[in-house]
């Protein structure tokens, strides 16, 4: 029973990854230096607290290969550079989440989000021969920071969704969720 | 936000400048590679100026790992570059000035780069440099002392 929703969610939140993605696409937030909000990361954010780690990682992979198909004409070097993006991004987010303490969504979106350009700038650099720049780097580093804030914070926004179990276990419920209620 | 948190962004930011440290502290590298042959459409074109015409500055084509010409940037004109797979990228260029006019790549860019100019190179974000990452092209232009420091290489 409770897999079945989870399956219907799981789908759900792929289509919800996939239009935010084109919307992000077509509204050309790119400024031509790769520069995206990733709203998409958000719901993989929220999935990681909601699903735990496999799904959302299936569900990465899912996002990665059809949005491949769809809007980027299986290009490989931007589905590579999309598959290291996102693989690194959900290590980082893991580790936050499940080993680190003291981290909120805001945290681990934070470093999902930096870690997301810096898989993307190491793979362009070593696989593809991508001129190492550091003042760029250093600007994909902040921007993924802040951006990855963003996500961060509409997740600790959105934690009212979560099943009672999940927030008792990352400690959103209780205590901490009366105290945000009251302020 | 938690107190972790705090440490996190302070890391950010910190990685960040280091980067940019490190950004301001490396020269674009000077590669002494020797040029090898070419795929340019205009080429003979080019070549007809000869790479070390008078000129303040050079563009210097990479595709993949190769180095290709030297282009004195001292006029307007206009560089196609053809690859084996249909891949076009249309470069023009004008005194010290490049900028990428189009390409049949599929995100573009390249173009959105802007105009690099041996003014902005200083502060430009991608430096001295326009890449178009689909098709493994970069254009480097280099002031005219670096230019020559490649010539002499062996």
């Amino acid at each position: 029973m409770k897999d079945t929703r989870n399956l219907a969610l799981a789908g759900l939140f792929v289509a919800i990854m996939l239009i935010l993605g084109y919307l992000e696409k077509i509204l050309s937030l790119g400024f031509g230096y790769g520069i995206k909000l990733g709203l998409s990361n958000c719901v993989l954010l929220l999935c990681l607290y909601w699903f735990g780690v496999p799904l959302s990682l299936t569900l990465m992979v899912t996002k990665v290969l059809l949005s491949a198909i769809l809007f980027g004409g299986m290009n490989p070097i931007t589905l590579s550079l999309s598959f290291a993006g996102g693989i690194l991004s959900m290590l980082g987010m893991i580790t936050m989440i499940y080993l680190m303490r003291e981290v909120s969504p805001v945290g681990a979106g934070v470093v999902g989000g930096v870690l997301h350009n810096v898989g993307q700038l190491l793979v362009a650099v070593l696989l593809y021969r991508y001129p190492m720049l550091y003042t760029y780097a250093a600007l994909l580093v902040v921007i993924g920071g802040v951006m990855g804030g963003i996500t961060g914070t509409i997740v600790l926004r959105l934690k009212f969704l979560l099943p009672y179990e999940r927030r008792k276990q990352f400690g959103f419920a209780g205590k901490t969720e009366a105290t945000n209620q009251v302020s | 936000m938690k107190r972790r948190d705090l440490v996190i962004i302070l890391g950010v930011v910190g990685a960040a400048l280091i980067l940019l440290l490190l950004g301001q502290l490396t020269k674009p590298r000077v590669d002494l590679t020797g040029r090898p042959s070419l795929t340019i459409t205009n080429a003979a074109d080019l070549d007809a100026a000869g790479p070390l015409a008078e000129a303040d500055s050079y563009l210097r084509i990479k595709q993949g790992e190769q180095y290709y010409h030297l282009v004195p940037l001292n006029g307007p004109g206009e560089i196609i570059i053809r690859q084996d797979k249909g891949q076009e990228n249309i470069i023009h260029i004008d005194k010290n000035a490049v900028v990428m006019h189009s390409a049949n790549c599929p995100n573009h860019d390249c173009m959105r780069q802007g105009v690099m100019t041996l003014e902005n190179i200083g502060f430009r974000v991608y430096q001295s440099w326009i890449t178009c990452l689909p098709h493994q092209l970069s254009l480097e232009l280099l002031p005219r002392e670096q230019a020559l420091l490649l010539e002499e290489g062996p």
